[in-house]
């Protein structure tokens, strides 16, 4: 593959395009490093610390200065705060309200609520609440 | 005090203040269009864009602070909505009465139809363009959406 290098001038300007027939692992993976977001998260279930796949997260929660991390069937707790994981985890994973982030790609759809907020249904079909402040940045998110 | 009181709150503040102003001014301009028309005379006193400034600022207070926390359910949301209607109205009818906006009990009956207008207006607008929005990101969702 050629692989070209611009030089630009600021950060925002910084730009990976990557030109293939087909998106194999290893441009997979190249696409996750240019990113810079992590593939694993460290969480606590019963007792037992382990690691759980980024691509599993449905939501992440703050609830009395604690951090819960909800998947499709189960709910683990999480050292890092949600400040740390909102810079951490990537652009598919949004501020939707003060004590929570949202994995974009777990959700169904979005629907408008009183009080110019969106609710949004999990694909598991939980529904959380995306505060009317946050909704610019969803759609900034999604390129709208 | 400190979550009301937060940057993006003053900014908030400063912004609907102005945007209120000028929708007032506007109104006011309108009248004045309207009276010159029906060949009637139109004054404005020195103090009222002071007075329509002041107005807009305690309005603005008034939705920052009822409008603080996002409400968590359906139910909630109506009855901040419902305190905000009325509070926003007592705080016009109060300033209504102390810059001499009425003078007699008609004028304040029509005060309150325009303000019941204006209130329903930016209501019904604001639902649509979420519902706009709604519409967008769920067609932009199903680029990205995972397979599960």
């Amino acid at each position: 593959m050629n692989v070209i290098f611009e030089t630009v001038d600021s950060k925002e300007q910084e730009t990976a395009v990557i030109k293939a027939v087909e998106k194999t692992e290893n441009i997979a993976d190249a696409i996750k490093l240019l990113e810079g977001s992590r593939d694993r998260l460290q969480v606590i279930s019963e007792g037992q610390t382990g690691f759980l796949s980024i691509k599993n997260i449905y939501y992440i929660e703050s609830v009395d200065k604690r951090t819960f991390v909800y998947t499709k069937d189960n709910c683990y707790e999480t050292k890092s705060r949600l400040y740390e994981l909102e810079e951490d985890l990537g652009r598919f994973f949004l501020r939707c309200s003060k004590a929570m982030i949202v994995n974009i790609k777990k959700i169904k759809s979005v629907r408008s609520e009183m009080g110019s907020r969106l609710i949004a249904t999990m694909l598991n079909d939980e529904e959380i609440t995306i505060s009317r402040n946050y909704v610019k940045e969803f759609k900034g998110r999604l390129e709208l | 005090m400190k979550r009301i009181l937060s940057l993006e709150r003053i900014r908030v503040l400063f912004v609907e203040t102005l945007v209120i102003t000028t929708g007032m001014l506007f109104g006011i301009g309108v009248e004045g269009i309207i009276f010159r028309l029906i060949g009637k005379s139109f004054v404005l006193s020195w103090y009222q864009p002071m007075a329509i400034f002041l107005t807009a600022f305690v309005s603005s207070i008034v939705s920052v602070v009822v409008f603080a926390d996002e409400p968590k359910t359906r139910g909630r949301a109506i009855t901040r909505m419902a305190l905000h209607f009325i509070l926003l109205f007592l705080v016009i009818s109060l300033a209504g009465y102390v810059f001499d906006w009425f003078s007699s009990v008609g004028m304040y009956i029509g005060m309150a139809l325009i303000y019941c207008f204006v209130y329903i207006f930016s209501w019904v607008s604001n639902m649509y363009i979420l519902k706009k929005d709604a519409q967008e990101i769920n067609e932009a969702l199903k680029d990205i959406r995972d397979d599960e």
